[in-house]
Order: structure tokens, then C-alpha cells, then sequence
């Protein structure tokens, strides 16, 4: 059986160049031993056409009469090529001027034909032009190899066909981030993953380009600036969607220090030293970023570090094979890190929700509880009952208030936030039950009140029942006060209520089930976001209340 | 009879006071309304009362030591109270009745009937024995009193500890409210059965009954014969 490739490709790199235009020097026997003798890499820039010419030798293992001979001629300029003065190939048309010539493939290869392709030395002769670089390159992007033509065709696209294995992973990461943000818009991390995958797959596709459709070379400036500003964005997207993940210190610090590393990335001479030191600017930052949400136990952020640490170690391993296929691979794995830390987040988050609409509902049952517990029903059945017998038209006014206040509970019971409006109806109709009960005249005076400001239910009435509990009046008319005031974005309220000297240990106010409870609603609508505070001197007993002001 | 009713529910202790004066119209000797125990507790060291109607708000930590409070008293205790789950403890403490909120004219009746003649009703149900220990309440489980000795007008329980401590109610009082193993065997003493051991018989035809602990406790001639037939069985 045949090997699949002859022997080792020859990698020609010295050539006798001369600047000027004469068919002759295509011709083998031409004395070119005064030109002069430049490696492919130190090709010098001219506005001439260049003329390299070198001599090739095929030994008999690359002709093993199986695989046909090819030349890959791979350079930022238009060519003609000259095997033994016949001319193999050309790319684009070499021209004295930039008008003349058309500019030829960034890299391609020609066959030699069978007859020529014989044991021995060989002339090379390339006439080349290149007006359409737009810079001047560090090295002379010239590669010319001979060898197995079936290996040359191959020898890019192996490359870019691996690293596109990554490609479908990137696609289908951006897909599920942005419907993960579209259903989601509140977590604006999800929508820079999505970012992230379609940037590094566009990045994949930049990269391959080259490999996989080819270009003329004057594209060839516009693809490096393209890969290097891709690369930029790509490491600012990581670093972004890590601030965003693990919010805290100073961003500003970071993008400072971002913008400096690329500014410095892109003074350095070569594309793919700019693009790589870019990337390693962002990548060196997102660590810094994440290890510091590491070492806060933030959640997901070992698993964010651990796609941070392969990526990192994959690019210190061969940071020269990085660009072409291991960065892909590497984001890659780090999108899987990711992913799987969104799923523990959703674990969490599912966890939180449950808890909270356990809270919620516990918090219902307390309230609904609290009017049907024994000693606030039963001893309103009992009054109720004295003004049967007694005064019935009493009663019947009784039985309304009784009514009106279990029916608002009932609307109101299940929801977290309730107009202003609502809250006092329940309070009045609290304070007329109360005052038939007590033969007292219990009032609420509201001032600065806006009846469609929301609230929590069932706050204010607790701290009326509370002052209606824990006060022993003194006179027959009791008065209790609320003032509502707006304070940037806030709104405080302020309850009054007397207070009034006890021959007992009455119990506090303060550790009462009540307070509790008001507490409990207040976290569960604003979070961390309200203050509560009450406290007693020898006439008032003051309860302050302050909340984001929503309608 | 003097009566005081503990209520900061005005409506409801005027419910109250108006039945007790139309069902004792001539009993009420005085009927006397506060707001709360502390109050009602000082009033009674200066005007001894005989009955007390107790609103107990049994949900809170206090309302179990307010409970104990009103039962080491001389007076009888009627509790008043919304919290019907506690009746069973309140009646292991001894209180003569526990009504019900809402309560009925016929209901409120039946508990003035119970002050009038306990016997029936209260025998046995009672579990703990609320005592004063200086400034400290303590409750004594029923089953751990060897017996009680009546002084005038309080008494004085003996434990199986040997611990001493005072009641301010009678020994007909407590007699009343305490389970059946408990044994009038002599007009001084009330003993808890459980802890008879034997009898001896004293010159002049005297008897004493023998306890666990070897202590000698004099018994009526009329109650002899119910001290044999319980050692025989």
C-alpha cells in the first residue's frame, strides 16, 4: 500500500531576487549568481516588479511515481511561475505599476506537471508584484513549499477544518444565551454570552477564511485588522460578561487597564503578536476579575475560573498554534463552564423562588390567621352579642364593619402590594369594630396621603391594632395619626399613636408578633430597600416607615 | 357575694356584670370591674373577694402565670376567655369554670351554679396545685402531695419531698377540686391515698393512719372503716 504522502515537503527559503522586469530570468541557465541572495522572510519593499529565483531538488522519495509534484506559493503579491522556464502558474497579473497589476490570491497551488517534476535540480523563477499591500509587512509573508501536491491542497484546510469542529458549539451557546436573555431581560450577562459565542464564532470564520475560500492578497491587511479587532472585542466581551456575573469593585479600574494593555498590544510590530498580546490582556484581566469573586465564594465563579484557567493554560502551551485552533477549543470549553454555571444558577434562583412563594403564602396565612384567632373574633362575637340584646341598630353596624373588613382581607390577603386606599378601608373598618367593642371612640387622622401610593398589606392596620392593643385610654376619644411624607424616591410614613401609663408588665409593642410580620412584608416586597422603626416616649408611641414610592 | 370581674373589653364586661346582677339579684353583694389582673390582684390583697371573673388571653407567654396567679388565691376563679383550646389546663389548675366567648345568660348561670355547689362539678379535675413561694409562683403535680393539713383559713400541703408549702385556700376548698385518692380521714387532714400504708390503733380507741414514709396521721372514728376497706382492697 501506497503511503498517503511522499516524503517531506521542501521548504524553499533562500532565493536570488533582482528588481527589474526581463523574461529572460525565467530561463534556467540565467546567471543570477550577481543577484542578490535574501531569505523569503527579509523579502525587501519595492514599487518594482521582484524577480526570486531559487533552485529545487527533487530527490527520488519525492517521486514515488504515486503522487503527483505541487508548489504552494503562498505571498502578498501578484506572481508568475516558472519551473525550469516554463511557466506552471499564475496568480493575478505582475505589473511595473499599481494600474497594471491585478492582484493575485493570498496563497494557492500549482502542479508540476509530470514532465518536469523529474530527479534532480531545478530553476524556480517567480515575477512578482505587489502594489496592492497597503503596508509594508514586518516579515515577507512568503512561503514557497514543493512536494506531494495532494498534501499541499491539504495542508491549510486540515488546520481550519479542525478548529471549525468548534464552530457548531459557539452557534448553538449563542442561540440558547439569547433566548436565555430574551426570556430573561433583567440579566444582562446572558445577552454578552450570547455576544461572546457569536464573536468567537465570527472570529472562527475570520481565522479560516483564508484556508477555506482564499482571497486576493489586498485583502489580507483588511483580514488581519478584522481578526485583531475581533480578538479586542472578544477579550472585552470576556471581561465585561464577568463584570456582569460578578458584579462589585471598580469597573472603571478595569477598563482603564484594558484599554491600556490593547493600546500597548497594538504598537507591538506583526498582526498575529498584536492580536494574541490583546488577547492576553483581557484574558490576564477577567482572571484577576473572577478570582476575586472566587475568593468570595460567588456562585458559578469556580467553574467561570476553571474555563478561564484551560483557556489560559492552552495558550501558554503552544501560544503560536493559539490563533488557529487551540483559542477556539479553549472558548469553547470555557462556554461549556459557563453554561454549566447558568445551570446551577437556575438551580438557585428555582430554589429562591420557591422559598419565597412559601414565604409569601405564610405570610398570607398569618394575616387571615390573625383575624380569625380566638381573642380578636371571639370577643367581637361577644360585643356583638351585648349589642343584640341591647342596642340592635348598634349591632347591625357592628356586623357591617365585621364584614367590610374580612372582605378587603380576602381581596387583599394574596397580593404583596395593595393601594393606600385599600390599607385604610381595612383600618377603619378595624378602628369602628374596635370602637364598639371598647365604648371607645377611636379615630385615624391621615394627612398628606396619596390613596393610590402601594403598600405592602396590612401594615398600617397592623400598627393600628398594635396601638389599639397596647393602649389603655384615658378618655373616651382616642386619636391616632398618619402623615405620609415624599423624600427622593421614598415615601415615609409616620404613625402616632398615645401612649398611655400601664399598672402592669403590659407586653412591649415591640416584640410582638406584628412587627414581626411587618417586617416580613416589607422584605419580601423591596428586598433590603425600606427602614422600620418604632419606639415609645412618655406621651407618643412613633412608627416611622420608609419605602420606595411606587403606584 | 364580692365579686370582681378582670375585662378591658368594656362592652363585654358590661355583657357580664349586667347577667351576674340579673342572675344573683341579691348575691352580688359588690361587683367591681379592672382592666387587668395586675390591677384586679392589687385590689384583692385590700377587698378579699369571693369569685373572679378572669378574661384570659391565653396566647401570650404571660397569660399561663396570670392563671396560676388567680388559682393560689383564696377566691373562686371563673375564666371568660375566646381561647376555649386552654379550658382542660385551666381546669387541671383548678379554676371552677371556664366559659366560653360568646357566652349566653344560661351559660354564665351554670358557672354562678358551680360557685354555689363545686363539688360535683370540679371533683377530680383537678391536676396542679398553684402555690405562692415568696414573690415566685410554683405548681405542685397533684400525684407528688402526701396530704394537707387545714390551718383557719389557708393550708398547708406536704409533698413526698418533704417540701412544705401554704395554700390560701381552704382545706374544703382544695377538697373539692382535688382527685378522689384524695381522703377526708380526719377534719385536719386531707390525705392522698396512694401514700397509705397501714393503721395502728392507739389507747382509747384512737386510730392512726401509717404512711408511705412511716409518718402517723390521726383518723376520725366516722372515716375508719373507710380506711380498713381501702386496705383490705
Amino acid at each position: 500500500m501506497a503511503p498517503v504522502f511522499a516524503a517531506d515537503l521542501i521548504d524553499q527559503q533562500w532565493f536570488q531576487m533582482k528588481y527589474g522586469d526581463d523574461p529572460r530570468w525565467a530561463v534556467p541557465v540565467w546567471n543570477d549568481q550577481s543577484w542578490q541572495k535574501v531569505h523569503l522572510n527579509l523579502v525587501p519593499p519595492s514599487g518594482d516588479i521582484l524577480w526570486p529565483r531559487t533552485r529545487v531538488k527533487l530527490a527520488p522519495e519525492h517521486l514515488d511515481g504515486t503522487h503527483p509534484i505541487g508548489l504552494h506559493f503562498s505571498a502578498m503579491a501578484s506572481h508568475e511561475i516558472y519551473w525550469d522556464g516554463v511557466l506552471i502558474g499564475s496568480g493575478g497579473r505582475p505589473g511595473r505599476t499599481a494600474r497594471e497589476e491585478i492582484p493575485g490570491p493570498i496563497q494557492t497551488h500549482y502542479l508540476v506537471p509530470g514532465r518536469l517534476a523529474t530527479i534532480g535540480e531545478h530553476e524556480v523563477a517567480v515575477r512578482s508584484s505587489a502594489h496592492h499591500r497597503h503596508f509594508v509587512p514586518r516579515t515577507g509573508y512568503w512561503t514557497m513549499l514543493i512536494g506531494d501536491y495532494d498534501r499541499l491542497v491539504d495542508l491549510g484546510r486540515r488546520t481550519t477544518m479542525v478548529s471549525m469542529i468548534s464552530l457548531s458549539g459557539m452557534v448553538l451557546v449563542a442561540i440558547f444565551a439569547l433566548l436565555l436573555f430574551l426570556i430573561d431581560r433583567g440579566d444582562r450577562s446572558y445577552l454578552l454570552l450570547c455576544l461572546l459565542a457569536v464573536v468567537s464564532a465570527v472570529l472562527l470564520i475570520a481565522e479560516g477564511w483564508r484556508n477555506l475560500f482564499g482571497y486576493t492578497y489586498n485583502y489580507h491587511l483588511i483580514r488581519l485588522a478584522i481578526i485583531t479587532g475581533l480578538t479586542a472585542l472578544l477579550s472585552l466581551l470576556l471581561l465585561f460578561f464577568m463584570m456582569a456575573r460578578f458584579p462589585g469593585l471598580s469597573r472603571r479600574i478595569f477598563l482603564l487597564l484594558a484599554v491600556a494593555g490593547f493600546a500597548g498590544s497594538l504598537t507591538v510590530p506583526g498582526w498575529d503578536v498584536k492580536a494574541l498580546l490583546v488577547f492576553v490582556t483581557g484574558l490576564a484581566l477577567s482572571l484577576a476579575w473572577t478570582i476575586r469573586a472566587v475568593l468570595q465564594r460567588r456562585r458559578g465563579s469556580i467553574l467561570a475560573i476553571a474555563g478561564l484557567f484551560v483557556t489560559s493554560a492552552v495558550l501558554i502551551w503552544e501560544p503560536w498554534l493559539f490563533a488557529d485552533v487551540n483559542l477556539y477549543f479553549g472558548i469553547d470549553f470555557l462556554l461549556l463552564c459557563l453554561l454549566a454555571a447558568h445551570v446551577l444558577q437556575v438551580k438557585q434562583v428555582k430554589a429562591e423562588r420557591e422559598e419565597a412563594r412559601i414565604k409569601s403564602a405564610r405570610l398570607e396565612i398569618e394575616l387571615l390567621k390573625k383575624h380569625i384567632q380566638p381573642h380578636y373574633l371571639m370577643n367581637t362575637l361577644t360585643a356583638m352579642a351585648e349589642w343584640m340584646e341591647q342596642e340592635p341598630k348598634e349591632a347591625v353596624k357592628m356586623i357591617e364593619a365585621l364584614s367590610e373588613e374580612f372582605r378587603i382581607l380576602s381581596d387583599v390577603s394574596h397580593r404583596s402590594l395593595i393601594p393606600l386606599r385599600d390599607e385604610l378601608r381595612l383600618c377603619f373598618a378595624h378602628l369602628e369594630i374596635m370602637s364598639r367593642r371598647k365604648a371607645l371612640e377611636y379615630e385615624l387622622l391621615t394627612y398628606q396621603i396619596d390613596l393610590e401610593a402601594m403598600i405592602p398589606p396590612a401594615l398600617i392596620h397592623t400598627l393600628v391594632e398594635n396601638a389599639v392593643i397596647h393602649n389603655k385610654p384615658e378618655a373616651s376619644h382616642v386619636q391616632f395619626q398618619l402623615t405620609a411624607k415624599r423624600q427622593d424616591g421614598f415615601i415615609v410614613y409616620t404613625f402616632l399613636a398615645p401612649t398611655a401609663p400601664s399598672t402592669g408588665p403590659v407586653a412591649e409593642p415591640t416584640d410582638g408578633t406584628g412587627f414581626r410580620y411587618i417586617k416580613a412584608r416589607l422584605q419580601e416586597s423591596y428586598g433590603a430597600n425600606w427602614m422600620f422603626h418604632s419606639g415609645a416616649d412618655a406621651n407618643l408611641w412613633i412608627t416611622e416607615l420608609k419605602i420606595p414610592h411606587a403606584k | 357575694m364580692k365579686i370582681l370581674v378582670v375585662e378591658d373589653e368594656q362592652i363585654v364586661a358590661r355583657r357580664l356584670i349586667r347577667m351576674i346582677m340579673a342572675i344573683l339579684p341579691e348575691g352580688a353583694e359588690s361587683i367591681r370591674q379592672l382592666d387587668d389582673l395586675y390591677e384586679g390582684l392589687a385590689y384583692v390583697r385590700k377587698h378579699p373577694i369571693d369569685l373572679l371573673f378572669l378574661d384570659l388571653k391565653l396566647n401570650g407567654a404571660n397569660g399561663f402565670h396570670m392563671l396560676m396567679e388567680a388559682v393560689a388565691g383564696s377566691f373562686q376563679t371563673i375564666v371568660v376567655s375566646a381561647h376555649t383550646e386552654q379550658a382542660i389546663r385551666a381546669f387541671e389548675y383548678g379554676v371552677t369554670d371556664f366559659v366560653p366567648k360568646p357566652f349566653s345568660e344560661e351559660r354564665l348561670r351554670k358557672a354562678l351554679d358551680r360557685v354555689a355547689a363545686p363539688d360535683t362539678a370540679l371533683r377530680g379535675r383537678t391536676k396542679y396545685l398553684a402555690v405562692r413561694c415568696g414573690n415566685e409562683l410554683r405548681s405542685i403535680a397533684v400525684h407528688d402531695v402526701m396530704y394537707i393539713k387545714g390551718a383557719d383559713d389557708y393550708s398547708e400541703i406536704h409533698c413526698k419531698d418533704e417540701s412544705i408549702h401554704l395554700h390560701d385556700k381552704t382545706l374544703t376548698e382544695l377538697e373539692v377540686r382535688l382527685p378522689g385518692n384524695f381522703q377526708r380521714l380526719h377534719k385536719s387532714y386531707l390525705i392522698n391515698m396512694d401514700f397509705v400504708a397501714g393503721q395502728e390503733r392507739q389507747p382509747g380507741s384512737r386510730y392512726r393512719a401509717i404512711l408511705s414514709n412511716d409518718l402517723r396521721l390521726p383518723v376520725s372514728r366516722k372515716k375508719i372503716d373507710l380506711l380498713r376497706r381501702f386496705l383490705i382492697s
